[in-house]
């Protein structure tokens, strides 16, 4: 039998319900020509996003332990170089971040040093603006790039939202599109509406001949929400994941993730988070325990999504507002600062530490210079990864940086 | 020539007070009314319902008994705040002062203060009680005891600013977040005040002052040059021009309308410095204004998860069960005690995308199930049939103004009275139009 690549029958759904309605062993048919497929099309690719809201410590997290500055500068908040888990001759990570450490020796873990921008902000929600606009002038932009990216993409109607924020609070700026109502869901299980009789989709989809633009807002995202419950009922139909999680939150709604994409939801993007990294005090007390949170989350998660057949297919990017100060303050803390290390998980990233460590030697005001634009991050993971043009998302000039293999 | 938007607001035969108009302030300046309170409004005419919302007199016995338990209920909580968050709500539900409810809840926001770093219920219930003191009067007065509030210091890290080695993380929210917004200081401005806060702490729940860790040099802040301390920058801050426009825009939004014009914004701010910033004598006089009463501005905000949860359990005497509303508040995006940064919640659209508007459609399909005394309603009001229960749903929630063919359709497929108005608050809460307020 040809191989037939899914994007060929999936253009044309009259031949797939034709293909379908061939009998018992479709199902098998189509397994098996996932299976042989080089690697996954672009259009089944998947972008996991964790923020690190409070601005992540980046000088602790990836750490230049043979810098004496470094040492000079953080008396009791550095880490010492028996203690770090080298991932090069200058680099290290944290201790908490054994998983992490696992990951980087099985080619799993690319490191970016020194991202940032121009004119750091050390408004903790300015600068998170700057980073879910990809704009310094986030002032000016109503909508995030992962909404731009959704607004850009030809979806039809009843077909999954482009990206899912899975966590508490509210929808992110960057997901803010203006076509398309991103869904927030702070836990899948609060999704349930009994409408057996269609009565409540009739009185919320029913057309309103007068309505301001905020009730006609209301009134879409509220017909898209039905759709969603609809879509999650399928999906938490599928078979749970057998893998074990700690139990954490970030863990427990990446295997939420996980389970959408297994279940087949079909959004592209998931984006959540994991609070508390703003250690203007007592650094020490906290951040060994927010690290550890992320790098066994991101390890299960990694190993959840290899044993389902999908190690192909997911990348996860860290990102956080801003990094931290290079001196510690009188508090064993702390303060608001520029430039810091992103991290990338998964089996299509580019393996290793892309670019030199940061130089202790050459800072601005007392904070790490940034070496590399975010946008450049997110023009390689939107060119690279999801294979469309980043240009319109996230606007003209910035270099893709390679990120995958 | 434009009456001034803010004047007085007089009803005439053409324009006159009635049921709908009593409502939108009822609504506007606390929650969902029920019926009774609407007709108690309505008969009571536009000035008096004001003075009652403005009042501070004493409050239902119902909510007097359960605001006596908030010291016995933070101590079970200790680290969590969940059964405080529960109270807190089920106070709301029963009281009979619903501005004062909705303002200590817009402070609660502004400053944003969360128990994910506090892990102290206690700590939690004094700043609500802080708050509660404070929230009508000159807000100078509020803003100092903020900056004195243990849970506000450990939030922003006061304690943790001595003499040398100073933190900037309260004077840059201050400025940035309490009193002036981005744009009115500068960074120096911000170092300097963060000297004058050294020494400023807090020990075991109460605050305290250490001479030793406090900056006494000169300073100079906004323009003031002195040897300034802590309260003093407070006071520098609040008497800046710019602290009242600030405070008037977050109070236009959170009780007029989410987009007010430069000039209402201006005309409110000059309206607080007149009162000296007393928080209650600038909203009464809003709550009179022409403005409030203009058509534009009638269902023009959306409202937030607890005044959703809130305003439904108000109008049908819902029974509030622990659990369950506060984890609906919470699921819909509004954690209480805990907002998601020292922002807070910016509110209006930002409530609404399609997950946490199942939410809404989900706890309210719940409530009228399993918390409506559909026939307790049914009897007192003698509905004979579905039809007329459903009606009388449409009236208390949408000014009897439903979405067309909701109702008949609510009431077609019901076989009793009961049925069809738990159908209808059902339906009825789930609508765009409910969502407005």
């Amino acid at each position: 039998m040809t191989a037939i690549h899914r994007r060929d029958f999936l253009k044309s759904s009259a031949g797939l319900a034709a293909l379908l309605a061939a009998g018992p062993s479709m199902p098998g048919f189509l397994a098996s020509t996932a299976a042989a497929a080089h690697h996954a099309e672009p259009g089944e690719r998947v972008l996991v996003i964790v923020q690190l809201s409070g601005g992540n410590d980046g000088l602790n997290t990836v750490i230049p332990y043979r810098s004496d500055q470094y040492h000079r500068l953080r008396p009791t908040l550095r880490v010492a170089p028996s203690q770090v888990h080298a991932i090069s001759d200058d680099l290290g990570l944290h201790p908490e971040m054994v998983s992490l450490k696992s990951l980087h020796d099985d080619g799993l873990l690319c490191t970016v040093n020194s991202v940032g921008y121009p004119n750091p902000d050390r408004s903790h929600f300015r600068s998170m603006d700057i980073w879910h606009t990809a704009s310094q002038t986030p002032e000016s932009q109503p909508h995030g790039w992962i909404g731009r990216l959704a607004d850009l993409s030809s979806r039809q109607q009843g077909s999954a939202p482009t990206a899912v924020h899975l966590d508490d609070g509210p929808l992110p700026l960057a997901l803010r599109a203006s076509r398309e109502s991103l869904p927030s869901i702070p836990d899948l299980s609060r999704l349930r509406v009994e409408d057996p009789q269609g009565l409540v989709q009739a009185s919320i989809g029913s057309p309103r001949s007068r309505g301001s633009d905020d009730l006609l807002y209301v009134q879409r995202v509220s017909v898209a929400a039905c759709r969603n419950a609809a879509r999650v009922e399928k999906v938490l139909q599928h078979e749970p994941s057998r893998s074990l999680y700690p139990d954490t939150g970030l863990a427990r709604r990446l295997a939420q993730i996980s389970t959408l994409i297994a279940g087949g939801f079909g959004a592209r993007v998931y984006y959540t988070s994991l609070n508390g990294f703003d250690t203007h005090a007592q650094q020490a007390l906290s951040h060994g325990g927010l690290l550890r949170e992320l790098a066994d989350a991101l390890a299960a998660f990694q190993r959840d999504l290899q044993a389902r057949g999908l190690g192909d297919r997911v990348l996860t990017m860290t990102f956080s507002e801003f990094g931290r100060r290079v001196a510690e303050n009188a508090g064993k803390g702390t303060d608001h600062g520029a430039a810091a290390p992103l991290l990338i998980v998964g089996n299509r990233c580019k393996p290793g530490i892309v670019n030199p460590a940061p130089d202790l030697s050459s800072l601005v005001d007392g904070d790490l210079a940034h070496r590399v634009d975010f946008r450049s991050v997110y023009a390689g993971l939107l060119s690279g990864w999801l294979e469309v043009m980043a240009e319109p998302v996230i606007g003209p000039g910035f270099e893709p940086l390679r990120v995958t293999t | 020539m434009i009456p001034n938007p803010l004047s007085p607001w007089i009803p005439s035969a053409d324009d006159p007070w009635d049921r709908s108009k009593a409502a939108h302030l009822l609504r506007r300046a606390g929650f969902e009314p029920s019926l009774a309170e609407r007709e108690l409004a309505f008969h009571a005419g536009l000035d008096p319902t004001v003075e009652r919302l403005i009042s501070t007199a004493a409050d239902d016995p119902r909510h007097d008994e359960l605001d006596a338990l908030g010291p016995t209920i933070a101590r079970r909580d200790t680290l969590g705040v969940a059964h405080l968050r529960h109270w807190w709500l089920a106070r709301a539900v029963k009281t009979n002062r619903p501005f004062h409810a909705r303002l200590t809840h817009f402070w609660h926001n502004h400053f944003a203060t969360s128990n994910t770093k506090i892990r102290n219920a206690a700590a939690m219930l004094q700043q609500i009680r802080t708050i509660e003191a404070n929230a009508a009067g000159p807000f100078g007065q509020l803003m100092l005891a903020m900056a004195r509030d243990p849970a506000m210091i450990v939030w922003l890290d006061g304690d943790r600013n001595e003499r040398g080695r100073p933190n900037e993380n309260f004077a840059r929210e201050l400025f940035e977040l309490f009193t002036l917004g981005v744009g009115h200081y500068t960074e120096q401005d911000i170092r300097e005040a963060a000297r004058a806060f050294t020494g400023w702490g807090q020990r075991h729940g109460k605050f305290r002052f250490s001479p030793s860790a406090h900056d006494e040099n000169s300073k100079t802040v906004l323009g003031v040059t002195g040897d300034l301390d802590g309260t003093d920058i407070v006071h520098v801050a609040v008497k800046h021009p710019s602290c009242a426009e600030f405070l008037s825009r977050k109070l236009l939004r959170e009780f007029l309308t989410p987009n007010p014009s430069p000039e209402l914004v201006s005309g409110f701010a000059t309206a607080l410095r007149n009162v000296d910033m007393q928080v209650g004598s600038a909203m009464a006089l809003l709550f009179r204004s022409r403005v409030m009463f203009d058509p534009a501005v009638r269902r023009a905000r959306i409202k937030s998860p607890v005044e959703f949860v809130i305003g439904l359990s108000r109008s049908w005497d819902l029974s509030v069960r622990e659990g369950s509303i506060t984890a609906d508040v919470a699921a819909m995006g509004q954690p209480l005690l805990e907002p998601p940064s020292v922002k807070g919640w910016d509110g209006h659209r930002d409530w609404i995308n399609a997950g946490s508007m199942l939410m809404r459609i989900s706890a309210a399909q719940r409530s009228a199930k399993d918390h409506l005394d559909a026939d307790r309603w049914c009897e007192e009001h003698a509905f004979r049939s579905p039809a007329e229960s459903a009606a009388f749903a449409a009236e208390v929630m949408l000014d009897a103004k439903p979405p067309s063919g909701v109702i008949e359709r609510a009431a077609a497929s019901s076989a009793s009275p009961q049925d069809a108005l738990r159908s209808a608050v059902a339906i009825l809460a789930s609508t765009p139009e409910y969502q407005m307020c």
